[in-house]
């Protein structure tokens, strides 16, 4: 048992956390206005390789451990979780999966890029009318002499507008579900695809929500992602890396709004005395910060079993279950302790509960989290005896 | 950073799951009817798991904050009662060794920790003071030779089975929290009576009762720590004991989750047919997440302690998060289990009667909310 940070560790901390100060929390009010991709910052996260942390040197990736990730995910969505999901997106979603799944000239051609921030990459595997049940999708990728022809449509897709790699599941053969189903690396650049509506949404408003559509795209058979069939054990093992980012997102959100709820509980006055003075904000407080650390411990353990190999499917849900419904507990809590000023737009409060909402949705809903950790709890304890 | 228990770690937690199993199990319904395990004391006495990280010279297993919430745990989870006995008896000789003298040591931490004092008892909550320490009103008068103790005390587990009784006392009325000294008194010093039995709604086994002192002399040679340093020792026995409420409350969420799971793989067909199923799973999840994240809480707490560094705050998050958890874990265990659960010796009604006292015990919730809420003004 041992919870210090290395020095590598706590190096990246650091970088984060200043990164964020300067740079992120003074444009996150204006982006979540605005709704305007926050370009520059992308960049400068480019810069710092946390485009591409948990990825191998040798592939252009900061060759960091996902210990170190899960920080700097923390670090980022603090200061603005628009620029969180964006990053969450192209490390998790992307980046891992192909590192995870992808040759040598797929890594060479696409992993060095991505991790270097050179092209942002996006994840389609929703649909309209398939998010939680993947396999209902009805997106189909043909095999056509060399190439896979792509018809459908994906939603939901998180810097859908900006990317130009995207990792697309689809079905390579109807007839089956889980198994009819296919990984492939689409390159906008390459094979162009459309961009259909741009999604207006409660939160993180700095990251673009697109639908892709895909008419008769003609994708190199060299670019399908390990085997064909494959594709659902693809989208799973990516996702279970993926709730780390996210529930490393969310912890951040709710982070950020308690700090601000804490320095405002000592600037405010009420009855003669500081507001954080009284017990009920000390209770409040005290349960914000107590659900805080606990949802870091669950995500850092999920992450070091990553790094170890391990299993961690249950770990992740876990950790992403309890951060994203304890980001909803913290990040309210700090608005109703920011009284009337918490309910409008010059504070930050009310951004931190728009942006903490969706950490209970995308990446697998809270329910399917909950479907995931009973199912492998009652294996467990069954195998107890 | 690593997560894993260490070999010795691994070593006490199958040392206590041996007994737990072996022995714990076969009374625990005996416990819970009222009868004071004490074939299970003599038995963890041998083992050296009532002085988890006393030194090995004096019978104890010379262990780490960790290895001991881990062994707490596994003897929570089936004997609640034998676990909070021998959480409170290690508390006591974990002061002994640190705050005691070498003949103090000598003369108490060795048959403490073998089991031959059956237990530890720990005594400072009076009927007007409980949480507010400082307030206490028990007296030590200092005479000839060593002090005069009177004063009654409340809520003393096992203060009527252990032979040693750490008692908190003033020495000093007009001194507030610097006025309290500790002694170490032994059970059958004249004075020292045993006053009324509580019946209560768990922890039937392990006994809770009033003390009462007139007049009773103990030698100079009795106190522990010097004089007005009694507040200091109580403090860093609570600090530690609440690491241990959280590993001990875990480990009742344990027995209820492990009951639950049990339950519902017997009632799987009816449940599917019923439309129950998917409402049950996702109260597992919850519980087993919960568990998860309270444990993690309790592990950070002692790995800091065990590295020698101050864990004030994580400590009372420990048991804060620990003890609700497993009140949450242990209310859905019985919500689940439905009407066969009201059954008194049902294990489920038995762990959410036992689990309640784990939010109130070593500091109420809303101390440990106080405690935290206040260190937010320290920088981290």
């Amino acid at each position: 048992m041992d919870l210090a940070l290395s020095e590598t560790q706590q190096m990246i901390l650091e970088t984060a956390r200043r990164f964020a100060e300067t740079e992120l929390a003074p444009i996150a009010h204006k982006t979540d206005k605005s709704g305007e991709f926050p370009r520059k910052q992308v960049q400068q996260l480019a810069d710092l390789g946390f485009l591409g942390i948990a990825v191998d040197e040798k592939w252009g990736g900061a060759g960091l451990d996902n210990v170190s990730y899960a920080m700097a995910m923390e670090e980022i969505s603090a200061g603005c979780a628009s620029t969180g999901v964006i990053m969450s997106v192209n490390n998790s979603l992307v980046c891992d999966p192909i590192g995870k799944f992808g040759n040598d000239f797929q890594k060479k051609k696409w992993l060095v890029p991505l991790a270097q921030g050179k092209v942002l990459g996006c994840f389609a595997l929703s649909e309209p009318g398939s998010g939680s049940d993947a396999a209902g999708m009805r997106t189909t990728a043909i095999l056509d002499g060399d190439h896979y022809v792509i018809n459908g449509t994906k939603n939901w897709i998180t810097s859908g507008k900006e990317a130009d790699v995207c990792i697309l599941i689809a079905h390579s053969d109807p007839s089956e579900r889980h198994k009819g189903i296919s990984a492939f690396i689409v390159d906008r650049r390459e094979t162009p695809y459309g961009i259909g509506k741009i999604e207006d949404k409660m939160g993180i408003k700095g990251s673009s929500t697109t639908s892709l559509v895909f008419e008769d795209v003609r994708v190199p058979a060299a670019n399908r992602l390990g085997n064909e069939g494959d594709g659902f054990k693809v989208a799973m093992s990516t996702l279970d890396g993926g709730r780390i980012g996210i529930a490393a997102q969310a912890l951040g959100i709710a982070r950020a709004a308690f700090q601000e709820a804490l320095a405002y509980s000592r600037e405010r006055q009420a009855f003669g005395k500081y507001i954080g003075d009284f017990g009920a904000i000390q209770e409040m407080l005290a349960d914000m910060a107590t659900e805080i650390d606990a949802a870091r411990l669950l995500i850092w353990r999920a992450a070091v079993a990553k790094d170890n190999k391990e299993k961690f499917g249950k770990l992740s849900a876990m950790a992403k279950l309890y951060a994203a419904e304890m980001s909803q507990r913290v990040t309210n809590k700090a608005l109703q302790i920011h009284g009337g000023y918490g309910y409008v737009k010059e504070y930050n409060a009310e951004r931190h509960v728009r942006d903490a909402r969706i950490t209970e949705i995308y990446e697998g809903t809270s329910e399917i989290q909950r479907l995931v950790i009973a199912r492998e709890t009652l294996q467990e304890i069954a195998a107890l005896g | 950073m690593d997560f894993s228990l260490s070999d010795r770690e691994r070593q006490v937690q199958e040392l206590a799951r041996g007994i737990a199993r072996t022995r714990l199990a076969a009374g625990a319904t005996a416990a819970d009817a009222g009868a004071f395990p004490l074939s299970n004391m003599q038995a963890l006495g041998a083992a050296g798991l009532l002085g988890i990280k006393s030194d090995p010279a004096f019978g104890g297993l010379g262990a780490g904050n960790v290895a001991y919430c881990v062994a707490i745990r596994e003897l929570a989870s089936v004997c609640a009662s034998t676990a909070v006995t021998v959480a409170v008896t290690n508390m006591v000789g974990d002061m002994v060794a640190l705050y005691g003298t070498a003949a103090q040591k000598q003369r108490w931490l060795l048959p403490l920790c073998r089991g031959d004092l059956i237990a530890g008892s720990f005594a400072l909550s009076e009927a007007g003071a409980g949480s507010d320490a400082a307030s206490l009103r028990t007296r030590a008068e200092k005479v000839d030779g060593g002090y005069r103790l009177n004063g009654s005390k409340m809520w003393i587990t096992s203060g009527d089975v252990a032979g040693l009784v750490l008692v908190l006392a003033k020495t000093d009325a007009s001194k507030g929290s610097r006025g309290i000294s500790a002694f170490l008194v032994g059970k059958g010093t004249p004075g020292f009576e045993v006053g009324r039995h509580e019946e209560k709604m768990g922890l039937r086994g392990s006994s809770t009762v009033s003390l009462s002192f007139a007049d009773c002399f103990v030698r100079e040679d009795a106190r522990l720590g010097p004089e007005g340093g009694g507040f200091e020792v109580a403090m860093v026995a609570l600090d530690g004991g609440r690491c241990g409420i959280g590993a001990q409350a875990i480990g009742m969420g344990d027995a209820a989750l492990r009951a639950t799971c049990a339950h519902m793989e017997r009632r799987k067909q009816s449940d599917r047919a019923l439309g129950t199923d998917q409402s049950k799973a996702f109260r597992i999840a919850d519980m087993a997440t919960r568990l998860d994240a309270a444990w993690l809480m309790v592990l950070r707490a002692c790995a800091l302690r065990d590295a020698g560094k101050k864990a004030a705050r994580e400590c009372a998050m420990a048991k804060v998060f620990g003890s609700e958890a497993a009140n949450f874990v242990c209310q859905e265990a019985l919500q689940i289990a439905g009407s066969a659960a009201l059954a008194q010796d049902h294990p489920v009604a038995r762990a959410f009667r036992d689990v309640r006292v784990s939010r109130i015990y070593e500091g109420t919730s809303e101390i440990q909310r106080l405690v935290i809420a206040r260190s937010l003004s320290a920088p981290r």
